[in-house]
């Protein structure tokens, strides 16, 4: 039982912090904006709740899936977007733009503002990043001003663009989805929605009336028809700058239709009245701007009751995704992945053999949990788990740990932990960095709508990516604990190595297979086997490293140092072809560009480079003595 | 003879050559944002040696193995190994399938580099279509308007022959066409006073009396065109009198000629691959995602007809979905004047079904051998446990 406590103390420490967070996602309010949040509509070509539309767009606008009240407390982003959807004038006070660029607040003449932290907690860890973040009302006067640099910066192509340049069009691009998010239910023109929706059926006949007697040239009531085309208008402005489809309706054909809230114009002309969803829209909207939050509850659940009608598993499928949101797997795992990191560096300290299977229990449970969101992921949008580099990051990261799991299963020496915490942390951190582009749950490119090869090729390429960073950060502990420790010594070295080679071959089959299914798909859907495109050719170097290893080893060129060090240049040739490629910016895989990232894969380089310098030093000056 | 097989043979040729390989690869890489992908897979993988050109001197000198070279010296070093140092048992049966499988590759990429014919074949819906187009190389065609009343008659030149500056002559035309100047890519711009002095003035008939052409290098990238252009001078085979001379670029419209009373055009275009069926675009369709701009599908209707097989049939092309026939492959590769107009990618690789064979091969060989090795590994570790 004493061998057991560490590992059943560190679970149970993982689950209440997961119970946590997960209590964290509901915010206390007599509104019930969980269930609001559920709420289905359709977005970015797909079917997803209210609270996923919320939290993507205030990770575009704030960089994070929340933002902080007037009280000073963190508050989910569905409350926002409620505001931002029915009163708009309680979300223009919320500062909620974050702009770091210093040209930028130049421009718009924005004041620097203080830091909420204490003094003290300046002096620590900074004045943090809330001073750069202003309201909708603050960044109000200078849209124009905005807008003209934007449009001025948009007719560069991306690569000339300044960094003020850019900058400007991501804050842009922020308000245009701010303003599209404020306009999607409703216009805001009249007070009461509902109201507004009699008045539209008591007129309507009339109206039209008068449009039609025009047209013939007959006598009309002008009233009527000045009346009829400014709400034409008014529905017109409401249209384009509405962003989400809210309305579904069954077609004839297979697929739901789904319309901007506007659409009850057209229902009202031709079948005389708006439809249930839209009634009920009307009375959650005005039940919010009249804080009747019980009426708010009622009207929601009415409003679910009325798109259930329309398609029964619309507000399920929503429900799901909303969990998924809640539970934030990803976010929960790397968390287990630290604390698994800090039980192995207790164990080398002290306790090894408690701590080490305390980590080996947190590493497993995390493991579970990183699946259950991969599980989440390819339930919601109904394809293999890899469809972009952001779900590439996600599952490099989940095989790695696997694997790993599987090498400390064999031979428990806490290699295989420290290398599972390490890999799993470090790809969940470079996913959220590549998460805050928008939804990543995307719709794919046709070319790459296809099941069959995304669960094969993909796949199979994704874990050999895996496997070459598992084999390569093993390298890189190894290299520094021998250097900078005494923990090593002849055997484990020799273990070490056979952990190495072994993972070697693996990803040996894993990325040449991957990647020959690459050509057959590449052949099958291009009509070229190879094309000697970026991403191809990336590909190919991790299988020519991989080859190079093995036959270095096969013919007696390398020892366990050389084939370490090896295997670290092998993250070099694979961090390259995952990301560098994309960088270039050219060619049919090019499905992820991005810059700023290059710094850090720049710097990840770096750090290998130097790793397999400081493994060149002759082994007599190494604090270990593997010899 | 001893020492060059073992030479050929070792490993540390092998490793060698993948070791230049790795850098062969990324350097390519790099290149082709400078030169496009077609551009610096030609120059690079596709080719001997990479050259260095002295700057001042005019001489070039190889100063790294490309692509070829590379692949082969891997080819002979497997195929000598394979020989010479392998000894077969059963536990290695695995490296050798993989080494089959590699060879196989090998043999595959360099058949593809070597035969593989790429072109387009463009329709607009309601049209039918019985030729592709080679999108990288030109051809003059000479057309003779009065060969019969029901069709005309085309003569078309290979784009080597402008190149070496080959007179263009037949036995049914009266009259030569030969290669004053030729560029492999050119801009075309307005003749008008300020146009510098130079050979493009000695044309004197058609489309060049108004216009000239600058030669410009050519462009390997995808979306860049290589305008192909000429000034080309016709004369009589009989009398070896000149009727004219003349300026032709790809996409300039036909120029007609009366020759001997008989009408007769020019152009350059686009190589062209001329097929014994003809394939008719009945609806061409272009899906987004509701919404958005992300296209969700597109695809091709189409009716295949092959008189001299008495063939007729439907076929819907769209994405990783071909038609494949008659050894050619039809891929949907892009549409144009607002979803009206298909654009196929036509295909013909005699080997491209070694990849295949050889994917098989590198997958049982690895697991086979990774199997064994892991076998072998966890029962010595049973043992000591």
């Amino acid at each position: 039982m004493k061998q057991r406590l560490p590992w059943i103390i560190s679970i149970a420490i993982l689950l209440l912090y997961f119970a946590s967070n997960y209590r964290k996602q509901t915010p206390s309010s007599e509104i019930d904006y969980d269930a609001f949040g559920n709420t289905p509509v359709h977005l970015n070509g797909r079917v997803q709740p209210l609270d996923s539309v919320a939290r993507n767009a205030l990770l575009g606008m704030r960089y994070k899936r929340t933002f902080i009240d007037e009280n000073g407390k963190k508050t989910p982003a569905i409350v926002w977007l409620t505001e931002l959807m029915m009163r708009p004038d309680l979300a223009h006070e919320r500062p909620i733009f974050r702009i770091q660029d210093e040209d930028v607040r130049a421009l718009l003449k924005l004041p620097n503002k203080p830091s909420s932290r204490s003094k003290v907690m300046i002096a620590l860890i900074g004045p943090g990043s809330d001073k750069f973040y202003y309201s909708f009302n603050e960044i109000g006067p200078s849209l124009k001003t905005i807008s003209e640099q934007a449009q001025q910066a948009s007719e560069l192509e991306d690569a000339q663009r300044s960094r003020f340049q850019k900058a400007v069009i991501t804050l842009a691009r922020a308000l245009s989805n701010y303003t599209g998010l404020s306009q999607s239910l409703h216009h805001g023109q009249v007070a009461s929605f509902t109201q507004e929706l009699n008045d539209l059926e008591r007129f309507a006949a009339e109206g039209i009336e008068a449009v039609n007697l025009r047209q013939q040239g007959a006598e009309y009531d002008e009233t009527a028809f000045n009346q009829m085309m400014s709400i034409g208008f008014l529905y017109q402005g409401f249209e384009q700058s509405a962003k989400l489809l809210t309305l579904p309706q069954q077609t004839d054909g297979q697929e739901l239709e789904w319309n901007k809230t506007s659409h009850v114009l057209r229902q009202v002309m031709r079948e005389g009245g708006a439809s249930e969803v839209v009634r009920s829209y009307a009375a959650v909207v005005d039940s919010f701007r009249t804080e009747d939050s019980q009426a708010f509850n009622e009207n929601v659940q009415k409003l679910h009751a009325d798109l259930r009608a329309v398609e029964p598993s619309l507000v399920h499928k929503a429900g799901v995704e909303q969990q998924f949101n809640f539970i934030e797997p990803f976010y929960i795992a790397a968390t287990g992945y630290v604390m698994a990191f800090l039980a192995v560096i207790i164990s080398w300290a002290r306790w090894p053999g408690v701590m080490n299977k305390a980590a080996f229990g947190l590493i497993c449970a995390c493991a579970v949990i990183h699946t259950i969101g991969i599980m989440f992921r390819i339930y919601i949008i109904g394809y293999a788990p890899v469809i972009n580099l952001y779900s590439s990051a996600v599952f490099v990261g989940w095989g790695a740990v696997l694997l790993a799991i599987a090498l400390e299963a064999m031979f428990k020496n806490s290699m295989g932990n420290v290398t599972a915490a390490v890999i799993g942390f470090s790809t969940l951190l470079v996913a959220h960095h590549l998460s805050i582009g928008g939804d990543t749950l995307e719709m794919l490119r046709a070319v790459l709508d296809n099941n069959f090869w995304l669960a094969t090729h993909v796949i199979i390429i994704t874990l050999g990516y895996s496997a070459t960073f598992l084999a390569g950060t093993i390298g890189f502990i190894f290299i520094l604990m021998s250097i900078f420790s005494r923990r090593v010594d002849k055997k484990t070295a020799r273990t070490f190595g056979s952990m190495v080679y072994g993972i070697v071959c693996f990803s040996t089959l894993f990325s040449f297979v991957g990647t020959i299914l690459g050509g057959i798909w590449a052949d099958q859907s291009w009509g070229r086997f190879w094309g000697w495109d970026p991403k191809e050719n990336g590909a190919l170097l991790i299988v020519i490293w991989n080859a190079i290893i093995l036959h270095c080893r096969w013919g007696g060129f390398v020892k366990t140092r050389g084939l370490m060090m090896l295997a670290v240049f092998g993250n070099v040739v694979c961090s390259w072809s995952w990301f560098g490629t994309n960088m270039l910016g050219i060619g049919l895989h090019a499905y992820g560009f991005m810059d700023q990232a290059f710094t850090y894969l720049a710097a990840y380089m770096l750090a290998q480079a130097l790793a397999i310098g400081l493994a060149a030093i002759p082994t007599r000056y190494w604090k270990s003595q593997l010899a | 003879m001893k020492p060059f097989i073992r030479f050929f043979s070792s490993f540390e040729l092998a490793i060698s050559c993948m070791a230049l390989g790795l850098v062969l690869v990324f350097i390519g890489t790099i290149a082709q944002v400078q030169l496009g992908i077609h551009g610096a897979t030609e120059l690079y993988f596709y080719s001997f040696f990479l050259y260095w050109e002295i700057p001042g001197l005019g001489v070039s000198i190889p100063y790294f193995p490309g692509g070829y070279t590379l692949g082969l010296l891997l080819l002979i070093n497997l195929v000598t190994a394979l020989f010479v140092r392998f000894r077969y048992s059963w536990k290695k049966t695995g490296v050798l399938l993989v080494h089959l499988g590699v060879i196989t590759l090998l043999v595959g990429e360099l058949i593809s580099s070597m035969m593989q014919d790429d072109s387009a074949m463009i329709i607009d819906e309601g049209g039918s279509a019985n030729y592709s187009e080679d999108r990288q190389v030109a051809e003059l065609a000479i057309i003779d308007h009065s060969y019969s009343k029901e069709s005309d008659r085309v003569y078309a030149f290979p784009h080597e022959m402008l190149e070496n500056k080959q007179d263009a002559r037949h036995e049914e035309l009266p009259f030569t066409v030969s290669v004053n100047r030729y560029m492999v890519n050119a801009e075309i711009r307005r003749r008008d006073d300020t146009t510098p002095p130079s050979d493009a003035l000695i044309v004197n008939q058609g489309i060049g009396l108004n216009t000239y052409a600058i030669p410009l290098p050519k462009t390997g990238k995808m979306d860049d065109v290589n305008r192909t252009t000429a000034i080309l001078t016709v004369f009589d085979n009989a009398s070896g009198e000149v009727e004219g001379t003349w300026l032709a670029s790809l996409g300039f419209p036909q120029q007609r000629f009366e020759f001997q009373g008989k009408e007769y055009s020019m152009e350059i275009r686009r190589k062209r691959y001329y097929y014994p069926f003809e394939i008719k675009l009945l609806d061409f369709s272009h899906d987004r995602y509701l919404g958005t701009n992300i296209p969700m599908n597109f695809s091709s209707d189409i009716e295949l007809t092959h008189p001299e097989r008495g063939e007729q049939r439907e076929f819907l092309i769209y994405m990783n979905h071909p038609l494949r026939y008659d050894g050619l492959t039809f891929f949907q590769s892009g549409f144009a004047n607002e979803d009206t107009t298909t654009i196929l990618q036509v295909v013909s690789n005699p080997g491209r079904h070694l990849p295949y064979i050889s994917c098989i091969l590198i997958f049982l060989g690895l697991s086979v051998q990774f199997g064994i090795g892991l076998l072998s590994f966890t029962q010595k570790r049973l043992k000591k446990s």
